[in-house]
């Protein structure tokens, strides 16, 4: 009955030498994720949640070393050559970051730029990728997508924008979709937008979508699972019921405490540092 | 009730931008604040909502007159401000100051806390009888700083430590009204949460007024006492905090509203439940979880 999760890591530590010595930036980071299903990784800057997205994806800097395992469909990625990560970044996990402004070539139109993604993977025509990428666009719901298609990126709006990077990674068909602070720049009506689409698409793909973010509210709506990580360490995990409900970690509860809840003024918020 | 300290009439600014194409040589007129009326009271906190681009960092920095506007009136406890002379703009700025959002770009990396903090001093030309060092360790004592770290650089601090420092440079001048731009919004949340009872206490002890310019409903609820909503460079509805937060009138406040990601409240209610029972387990579970942050305050 049991089969391979879609994406197992085991033991997962980041280190980068510095001047004082190596420091890690993720330590001993266990999860598993299963197709169709979402893990929110939340924490505050330096809790090495975007680290973890970037071993993944095979982006780490050639100064950090990577040990544990990673296996996405049983096959293990860390101790790839960044030749063997090409064929798995885009082809199968694909991520969308949080600026799309500096994700996206301003001298290239949007068309051109997911055709190129694109072909650089599956080859074919141009004529047969634009077919791909038009219906990538028509997906993300980009209204008038056959004219907006060769239009350049500062023509689209910061919440255009992310669609248009969604698009690019969804034209691929992931079996992972890697999803880091994709709306922490944008405004809290566009940002709705984004996580319905996003959501919608899953159910549509049935992709596994890991999802980073500091957003404690935005977590708990978009993920089953979370991980809540500090300083490198997973100090807490579990279903976002159990971690909102009922969290155990000490900085977990101070996270929450600090939050301020837009339904509810607080006397004092409460800040771990006085 | 309490006496208006700042208020605006009318303010509108627009800005000249260039035609369509790229080399276009015709000019369009842009109106980033579109006849924006306020009034502040003395300590309290009036807060400027709104999505990017709706106008209220042009609104904040009219009001602080860092931007002349286009036409309005704008009057600080009752004297029209509108257009200022040296003297008159001088004496504006030691009663309005301003914190910005990114601490780091607003502190001079070159310059000592001490010489940061006191700058705005010479600006105004205000002696400190008992001197500046005195004058410095108390503010930074007041912002929950450590007073013996005045020749420091702000590289030396953290975000939330470097953004005490912009208020505590903001209060050197003893200003009755702080303009907050986003002053939280590059923080951490338990940083944020930090600086956000740092500015409440601060009001309560000095009687400061703010404005306070927010995107993040979130702590506006926290911290102001009237709300002001703007879109496209109008304002759309103001009112009491509560009456916006609870009761809003205007379409967009609405939409604006119901979009903030929620915690589901029956979770929400389960945790609290918990904790008035003290039910949580206070040994930690963490192998390195601490109970303070970086932000170190005194430590």
């Amino acid at each position: 009955m049991n089969t391979t999760p879609l994406l197992e890591i085991e033991h997962l530590t980041i280190t980068f030498p510095t001047g004082s010595g190596p420091v890690d930036v993720v330590r001993d980071l266990s999860a598993v994720l299963d197709a169709n299903r979402t893990l929110g990784v939340v924490g505050e800057s330096g809790s090495g949640k975007s680290m973890t997205s970037l071993a993944i994806m095979g982006l780490l800097p050639s100064t950090a070393r990577v040990s544990g395992s990673i296996r996405l469909n049983g096959q293990e990625l860390v101790g790839k050559t960044d030749r063997e990560f090409r064929t798995i970044r885009g082809e199968k996990v694909a991520m969308v970051f949080q600026d799309p402004l500096s994700s996206l070539n301003p001298y290239y139109t949007v068309g051109l730029q997911i055709e190129e993604a694109y072909r650089s993977h599956r080859g074919g025509s141009r004529r047969a990728a634009r077919a791909v990428v038009l219906d990538a666009l028509e997906r993300v719901r980009i209204k008038d997508a056959a004219r907006r298609i060769d239009h350049y990126p500062h023509q689209f709006s910061g919440g255009m924008r992310q669609r248009i990077m969604i698009a690019m990674a969804l034209c691929l068909e992931p079996e992972l979709l890697i999803a880091d602070e994709p709306t922490t720049a944008l405004d809290v009506t566009v940002q709705a937008q984004i996580l319905d689409l996003l959501a919608e698409l899953q159910q549509e793909t049935g992709s596994g979508m890991i999802f980073i973010t500091h957003d404690l509210a935005v977590v708990s709506q978009v993920a089953e699972d979370i991980l809540v990580m500090k300083d490198g360490d997973v100090v807490e995990r579990g279903t976002a019921e159990q971690i909102f409900s009922n969290p155990q970690a000490a900085y977990t509860r101070s996270l929450l405490d600090a939050l301020p809840r837009i339904d509810d003024p607080f006397e004092e918020l409460r800040g771990t540092a006085r | 009730m309490s006496d208006t300290i700042l208020s605006g009439h009318n303010l509108t600014k627009e800005f000249i931008t260039r035609g369509d194409g790229a080399f276009s040589a015709s000019k369009n007129r842009f109106r980033a604040v579109d006849d924006v009326s306020f009034d502040v009271q003395a300590g309290r906190t009036l807060a400027i909502v709104g999505e990017s681009g709706c106008g209220k960092s042009t609104t904040a920095r009219l009001a602080s007159k860092l931007l002349d506007m286009t036409s309005g009136t704008l009057r600080f406890e009752g004297e029209d401000v509108t257009i200022a002379g040296a003297k008159e703009l001088a004496r504006f700025r030691s009663n309005v100051q301003v914190v910005f959002q990114d601490p780091f770009s607003s502190l001079n990396p070159r310059h000592t806390v001490e010489r940061i903090i006191s700058a705005p001093l010479d600006y105004q030309g205000i002696k400190v009888p008992r001197g500046r060092a005195a004058l410095v360790r108390e503010l930074l004592e007041r912002v929950g700083l450590n007073p013996d770290h005045s020749q420091r650089y702000p590289g030396q601090f953290s975000g939330g430590q470097a953004q005490r420092i912009g208020i505590a440079r903001a209060l050197a001048v003893k200003p009755k009204l702080v303009v907050c731009d986003e002053a939280v919004s590059a923080l951490d949340v338990s940083v944020q949460a930090i600086v956000i009872n740092l500015l409440r206490d601060l009001q309560a002890d000095l009687g400061l007024s703010y404005i306070f310019i927010a995107h993040d409903l979130a702590v506006v609820r926290q911290i102001a006492d009237r709300v002001a909503v703007m879109s496209q460079g109008k304002l759309v509805e103001q009112g009491d905090r509560d009456e916006i937060f609870t009761n809003p009138q205007h379409e967009y406040t609405k939409t604006l509203l119901a979009a903030v990601p929620r915690i589901n409240p029956e979770w929400e209610r389960a945790r609290a439940a918990r904790m008035a029972e003290g039910t949580h387990p206070d040994q930690d579970v963490t192998p390195r979880a601490r109970a303070t942050t970086d932000d170190g305050g005194q430590a």
